[in-house]
């Protein structure tokens, strides 16, 4: 790698820590919005911190679920209804909608700041 | 009437390309009609999924049924709170007739097969069905609606239709590998 490609790297890098610091610090919801449009998770995946509250919400006419067995079972939701659960631990969660097979989504949960 | 289907079809597409001609008559498919084809098409396929519960012991079969089942409920919940909404009265026209004969006859054949042979005819007419339908929504349903509202009803019950007719496919092929 020449000299000039590092330095835009490590730059880019800086650049990247700093957007990413920036961006961590002015959160302030610790909320993050799921819906569940077109027979999938939207996004698919996200990344949450220790204490946020994940809302999915469906969008779709049929009835969606979003179940993790001993972490959170959202039961049927309608179109336009809503379910909340907050994260108590740190992990790689995969759920899924139980009616859909292929509805699939995963929660990566980070330590609170 | 799958015929029928096509005819409402070639009709519609018809009158859309030639509306200057003075003899292209007008869409014969009102947004009574959609409502009542769109509550027949599902109820059709609610006793598919009855009868594959009754008689099915196939996992996936099973699973799928339930799938189906639970998803056209959904939709007829959403086009009945509609047409109440909107005032319409859902109107039984030919194509919604077809829907109702051809599923009941072919209601009658699935009831006489068992085992593998009901799993695998229930999954081709389940693939063969859900073309018919997706084909009516996007040929005849969808360029038909008058009101905004049951157009944007039948584009939000398109994804769910694909995504079973993907999923019958599947489920053919899984059946035939037993
Ligand atoms: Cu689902």
């Amino acid at each position: 790698m020449s000299r000039a490609r590092v330095v835009i790297a490590a730059l880019a890098l800086v650049a990247a820590v700093a957007c990413g610091a920036a961006a961590a610090s002015m959160r302030t919801s610790g909320r993050t919005e799921i819906a569940m449009r077109g027979n999938s998770f939207r996004p698919r995946r996200a990344e949450i911190l220790v204490g946020d509250t994940v809302v999915w919400v469906n969008r779709d006419i049929v009835r969606h679920d979003a179940v993790k067995p001993g972490l959170f079972d959202s039961g049927e939701l309608r179109g336009g209804e809503s379910f909340a659960w907050v994260a108590a631990d740190t992990g790689l969660i995969e759920y899924r909608c139980t009616i859909h097979q292929r509805m699939r989504g995963e929660l990566l949960v980070r330590p609170a700041k | 009437m799958i015929q029928r289907l096509l005819v409402a079809t070639a009709v519609v597409a018809v009158a859309a390309c030639a509306r200057p001609a003075a003899e292209a008559p007008a869409p014969t498919i009102s947004d009574a009609n959609i409502a009542a084809i769109v509550v027949t098409a599902n109820t059709i396929d609610i006793q598919y999924a009855d009868l594959a519960l009754a008689k099915s012991q196939h996992a996936e079969v099973r699973s799928f049924a339930e799938m189906v089942k639970k998803d056209h409920q959904s939709v007829n919940e959403a086009a009945g709170a509609l047409v109440t909404r909107l005032g319409v009265t859902p109107e039984m026209n030919g194509v919604a007739f077809d829907l109702r004969d051809d599923a009941e006859t072919k209601r009658l054949t699935l009831r006489d097969l068992e085992g593998v042979a009901f799993d695998s005819a229930y999954a081709a007419n389940e693939i063969t069905y859900h073309t018919t339908v997706l084909g009516a929504i996007d040929n005849a349903l969808i360029p038909s609606a008058q009101n905004a509202e049951l157009k944007a009803l039948l584009v939000a019950v398109r994804p769910a239709v694909a995504a079973h007719l993907d999923h019958a496919r599947e489920l053919a092929a899984k059946v035939a590998r037993r």
